[in-house]
């Protein structure tokens, strides 16, 4: 009976769609955790994140964080993320100092085939001398298409290990490795085992849980249109974040082009 | 033997009716300088649009409506888009591929090419952006101008840019308000000997310079491979309103690079070394991925000042067109640059922006492979 089920959602699959949920980093994702999914139609992402203080990640400092985030996938395999991180409440304190900033890859190993997931390695580049953000992992994605709607899993595993660069030290290279529990940033991004899964009904509405490796979070995303998520989702039912992801196309043709082949048709 | 012969004329007469229709049509689809070389059963058109960035959507265009037009298909077009006022490349109709400039076609462009006359007055908005991210106090500092600028051919690839810059927001530095005078220069670009660039500007520049700047390069069009130097001196000035400040024109810069289209999904790899502003030593590795809609880059750099990474987009503004009339065009700029340096607090390998995009990221764009993506 068991075969039949799994293979029941095994030969339900059908030609996904381009999946635009994104995390609060921008990266193809649930809440906190990313996916190995990969938006190969719309290469360009903007994302807004606004993170309650306790559950931001810069552990030492618990004040409220935005998140603004760039992705551009270069190729079908190779991915770039830059975020800038906000935090009001400490840009009031220290009127200087350099913010965080975070930049890292993704690279798509393999594509999801009909019983082989897809699979994605992410890395940070190391030095940073407050590598609050740094998050390395190897994770898995596998979409179920059935007849009540989308069903996605995710597995993956974050490096415990952090690059620091030295204080001081002028050389790009002059790196010491340490982990992450062990640094006194207090910052442990995606250390460890985590996964997600999300359920989505309809084309444009869904709701996921993920247990990011430090907690376990819940949220709700819509589309309205295909460049628009939006979701809203809470850190142990105790505090509330949100994301707004706009996901853009990059293979139109300029306006008076397209406007001449509309009056053509 | 007669009937032979009134083939031969209608069909000579059908060539030219066509022809002086598809000029029309494209002067007023937004082309400018259209020249038509009629031949025997072919066709080279050459033309400027100034309002794409890439090529390949401008000979699509072109090739859209010259389409429409004719049942005369079996008539050969070539198309030979120019770039400021000069001829980059031939590309045949519908199959894009790229053809050597012949000696016949150079010479029916230089004698039927006004410079002046086959233009329209054409103002360009253009913003500039300079912006430091992650400061606490102020995560986004910005100085944000717009510039309206217009560019006059002089002469054969001689052309004079000019405009005013108004200032929008300034929270980076104290450049001041005041309106002013945008980047003005004298520019000449040129292709001597099939597939040797050139491209020389004397003036004001972006990013605070004036001075000379003289770049080469050798692309032949349809090949991965391509390379190029570019030297330059010059020096810091800033305009506050009618008020001038400068610094003596005595930085000089040296870079060569060379740049190789990897032929998957449309990236190149392009290697830069020599001594960049601020005299700062060292070498520069960019990834460039070319998209319809833009150009998305990534690199890494490592000088004497330091060391950084960042990234590069390029894109038009929308709409484009604004409002073209029969002799005045105003129009958002084709092609808005900016570059975001991971390190902002040292000028690593840093490059300044003359008024046209540098010789490598304007021929990135009509390399026969990314012409025949476009097309298609």
């Amino acid at each position: 009976m068991r075969s039949r089920i799994l293979l029941f959602f095994l030969l339900s699959f059908l030609a996904f769609k381009s999946l635009a949920q994104v995390n609060i980093m921008g990266k193809p994702g649930y809440i906190n955790t990313p996916s190995a999914n990969w938006n190969t139609d719309r290469p360009l992402g903007i994302t807004f994140s606004h993170l309650p203080g306790d559950y931001s990640m810069f552990g030492n400092e618990k004040t409220d964080v935005n998140f603004y985030s760039f992705r551009a996938s270069l190729t079908s395999f190779f991915e770039v993320n830059l975020s800038v991180a906000h935090r009001p409440a400490k840009a009031e304190i220290d009127k200087l100092g350099v913010g965080d900033r975070q930049l890292d890859f993704r690279f798509r190993l393999s594509k999801e085939r009909e019983f082989l997931p897809a699979i994605v390695l992410g890395w940070t580049p190391p030095g940073s001398v407050a590598p609050y953000l740094t998050h390395d992992y190897l994770l898995a994605t596998k979409n179920f298409k059935t007849n009540l709607g989308r069903l996605q899993l995710t597995v993956g595993f974050g490096s415990p290990y952090v690059f620091l660069k030295k204080t001081g030290s002028d050389s790009y290279f002059d790196l010491e490795i340490k982990k992450k529990s062990q640094v006194n940033l207090n910052a442990e991004y995606l250390s460890g085992f985590f996964s997600a899964i999300s359920y989505s009904p309809v084309d444009f509405a869904g709701v996921m849980m993920e247990y990011d490796s430090n907690s376990l979070n819940g949220g709700i995303y819509i589309k309205p249109f295909n460049w628009l998520s939006l979701q809203a989702h809470t850190y142990e039912a105790k505090a509330w974040g949100f994301t707004a992801g706009l996901n853009l196309s990059l293979s139109k043709s300029p306006k008076s082009l397209r406007a001449y082949e509309d009056r053509m048709d | 033997m007669k009937t032979g012969w009134i083939k031969i004329l209608l069909l000579f007469c059908s060539l030219q009716v066509f022809s002086q229709q598809l000029e029309d049509k494209l002067w007023q689809a937004g082309f400018e300088n259209v020249l038509i070389q009629e031949q025997r059963d072919s066709l080279n058109v050459f033309f400027e649009n100034r309002e794409f960035r890439n090529p390949g959507h401008s000979i699509y265009f072109a090739e859209l409506i010259s389409g429409k037009e004719t049942e005369i298909n079996n008539t050969n077009i070539t198309w030979l888009p120019l770039y400021h006022n000069k001829l980059v490349g031939a590309y045949e109709a519908s199959s894009f591929q790229l053809t050597t400039i012949s000696q016949q076609q150079r010479e029916f462009f230089n004698r039927n090419n006004k410079p002046f006359k086959n233009y329209r007055f054409s103002f360009r908005l253009h913003p500039e952006v300079v912006s430091r991210f992650g400061y606490y106090s102020d995560p986004f500092e910005t100085k944000f101008n717009m510039i309206l600028d217009t560019r006059v051919y002089l002469a054969q690839g001689l052309s004079l840019q000019t405009g005013i810059t108004i200032p929008i927001v300034n929270n980076l530095d104290n450049h001041g308000m005041k309106l002013r005078a945008a980047p003005t220069m004298l520019h000449y670009f040129t292709q001597p000997w099939n597939a040797h660039f050139f491209s020389f500007s004397a003036g004001t520049f972006y990013n605070d310079r004036y001075g000379f700047d003289l770049e080469y390069r050798y692309d032949q069009l349809d090949s991965s491979w391509s390379f190029g130097f570019a030297v330059g001196l010059t020096g810091f000035y800033r305009l506050y309103g009618l008020e001038y400040s400068s610094e003596p024109m005595d930085k000089l810069y040296g870079v060569v690079d060379v740049e190789w289209r990897t032929g998957i999904e449309n990236t190149s790899l392009k290697l830069s070394a020599g001594q960049f502003l601020y005299e700062d030593r060292g070498a520069r590795l960019d990834l460039i991925k070319q998209f319809p809609m833009a150009e998305i880059g990534l690199f890494a750099a490592r000088t004497d000042i330091g060391t950084s990474g960042g990234f590069q987009f390029a894109f038009s503004l929308w709409p484009g067109k604004i409002i073209r009339g029969k002799k005045l065009e105003l129009r958002t700029t084709e092609e808005f640059r900016w570059e975001y340096t991971y390190n902002n607090e040292d000028p690593v390998a840093r490059q300044f922006r003359i008024g046209m995009p540098r010789l490598s990221d304007v021929l990135r764009n009509y390399n026969e492979a990314w012409i025949k993506q476009l097309g298609n």
